[in-house]
């Protein structure tokens, strides 16, 4: 009975120790990284450069229709009934800080981030878990080649910068669809919102927003990268390493988030 | 020059030290019964995994003493062909070839493209060279991953095997082409095989990697002539799996 006891305990004990040293983990995992890809692209690297490219089109370039789409979606969903709501409850002021802060800096780059990870970083995992599977990663090692700095940086830069492309791209897309629909349908005068809401943001709003889409961008690669790397022996852990990646990144996402906004608070 | 020195070297369970010296542009066969320890020999010589005992020096640097960045600069001197040869999945065969020289810098795009189709015609390649490895039949993806390893020209190649599973006269075609390109960049040929007739031609020692030692030998004849049981059993063991090959 007792060894069930700690057996229950220790159990919990090494959960709760893994979800504390997760985060310590991954930061080691990026900042390795990125020393890895500055030690080795001092010269400019045209393998590297070519993977990195590769990876923008792919979660980038890739992605617009579907982004596109989400952002209409949430244009004529969230945006034009939250116009609505506020046209009863509140004045043309506070419709346009509602949009702002609401739909421009905190749901666009939460929807991107949740789309990127979806689509983009669930890939990355899978792939890198089947090079670690096939031994591809252990045969670029023996030929001199730091696949932190191939493969990783890489992927993690490119997803910075597709999320934050496609952050702002989203939000464009999901204000103007939005203030048309509402412009369309409830009343003209709405679609001047569209130029009170870029006269809207300070100078610290861009730059947080830039910044929580560049770390929201390298947390989903990152934490797909590591996981995908995690793959040892058997091609069922590729499923398994996938959706632990997804998970830990929208969770850390969705902190990471919680922190941004306690420091506008 | 010495290009490699083992010494009290342990890579497999119950057998005795081994101490080597390799002199540059050899060609020296690792052969033995058992795939594995084969295998655990050759990565331990060329440094991709930690032996169980002993010191490996490879073209002076101890193995021991090398730190990542070390040993990463290491490899592109030291080239090790595993058994299965793997390619990147996601790119295409030239572009498999090109990989390793384009991330080190050797040379132009174009230069790069036109050694890498070099190598690969040298090897006997003869399926369309854009196709991603998944595409192309076994014999080609071995070339391919012997191309790539050419591509950093290795003052030391280990080769473990990747032609087993090709058929015989195949197979002897690439490791005779193999030996040539090494022949070619004076480059120590270390290659674990069973396949006799490159023994008989190329081998300047043979290293016989059973229990209870690793022994050495200076020739195929006198590796077949040594009166060893070990060896003698396994010269008609494996002549019979050869004869039934072909």
């Amino acid at each position: 009975m007792r060894t069930r006891i700690d057996a229950i305990t220790g159990a919990v004990g090494r959960r709760t120790l893994g979800l504390v040293l997760y985060p310590v983990d991954l930061a080691a995992f990026i900042l390795r990284t990125f020393q890895d890809w500055r030690q080795h692209n001092r010269r400019y690297n045209r393998a590297a450069a070519s993977s990195l490219l590769a990876q923008l089109i792919f979660t980038g370039v890739d992605a617009l229709p579907t982004i596109a789409l989400i952002g209409v979606a949430v244009g004529f969903g969230l945006v034009a009934q939250l116009i609505s709501l506020m046209d009863v409850f509140g004045g043309a002021r506070e419709m346009v800080v509602v949009l702002s802060q609401i739909v421009v800096l905190e749901t666009g780059p939460l929807l991107t981030a949740i789309l990127i990870i979806g689509r983009s970083s669930s890939a990355i995992a899978v792939e890198l878990g089947y090079m670690t599977l096939n031994k591809e990663v252990e045969g670029l090692w023996l030929l001199g080649v730091n696949t932190n700095a191939l493969l990783v940086a890489p992927r993690l830069l490119a997803t910075a910068v597709a999320q934050l492309s496609l952050a702002v791209f989203f939000t464009v897309i999901a204000v103007v669809s939005g203030v048309v629909f509402a412009a369309a349908f409830l009343a003209p005068s709405y679609i001047n919102f569209l130029a009170e809401l870029t006269l809207a943001f300070t100078p610290i709003d861009l730059i947080l927003f830039v910044a929580k889409n560049l770390l929201f961008g390298i947390i989903a690669g990152a934490t797909a990268c590591h996981h995908g790397l995690q793959v040892e022996r058997s091609p069922t852990e590729i499923p398994q390493q996938t959706q632990r990646s997804i998970v830990s990144a929208i969770s850390l996402i969705f902190v990471t988030d919680g922190l941004f906004a306690v420091m506008r608070l | 020059m010495t290009v490699l020195r083992a010494s009290a070297l342990i890579a497999g369970e119950g057998l005795a030290p081994l101490h080597l010296q390799l002199l540059g542009g050899a060609t020296v066969c690792l052969v033995g019964g058992d795939a594995q320890l084969r295998s655990a020999y050759l990565r331990s010589l060329a440094g991709a995994q930690y032996p169980l005992g002993g010191e490996v020096e490879l073209l002076g640097h101890k193995l021991s003493t090398l730190d990542d960045s070390r040993w990463l600069a290491l490899r592109c001197e030291v080239g090790l062909v595993t058994r299965e040869a793997p390619l990147v999945s996601s790119l295409g065969v030239v572009r498999n070839v090109m990989l390793p020289a384009m991330y080190h810098g050797l040379g132009s795009r174009g230069e790069i493209a036109k050694r890498a189709r070099t190598w690969l015609e040298r090897l006997g390649f003869a399926g369309p060279a854009e196709l991603l490895p998944a595409f192309l039949p076994e014999r080609e993806r071995k070339i391919a991953a012997l191309a790539r390893a050419l591509m950093l020209s290795p003052k030391l190649l280990f080769v473990d095997d990747p032609l087993y599973g090709l058929h015989g006269a195949q197979a002897q075609r690439i490791a005779q082409a193999l030996y040539e390109c090494c022949r070619e960049l004076d480059c120590t040929l270390v290659y674990a095989t069973d396949d006799d007739a490159f023994m008989r031609r190329h081998a300047e020692q043979i290293l016989f990697i059973a229990p209870p030692a690793p022994r050495l030998f200076a020739s195929w004849q006198t590796f077949h002539d040594a009166p060893d049981d070990e060896v003698q059993r396994y010269v008609s063991e494996f002549r019979t799996e050869a004869r039934a090959f072909d």
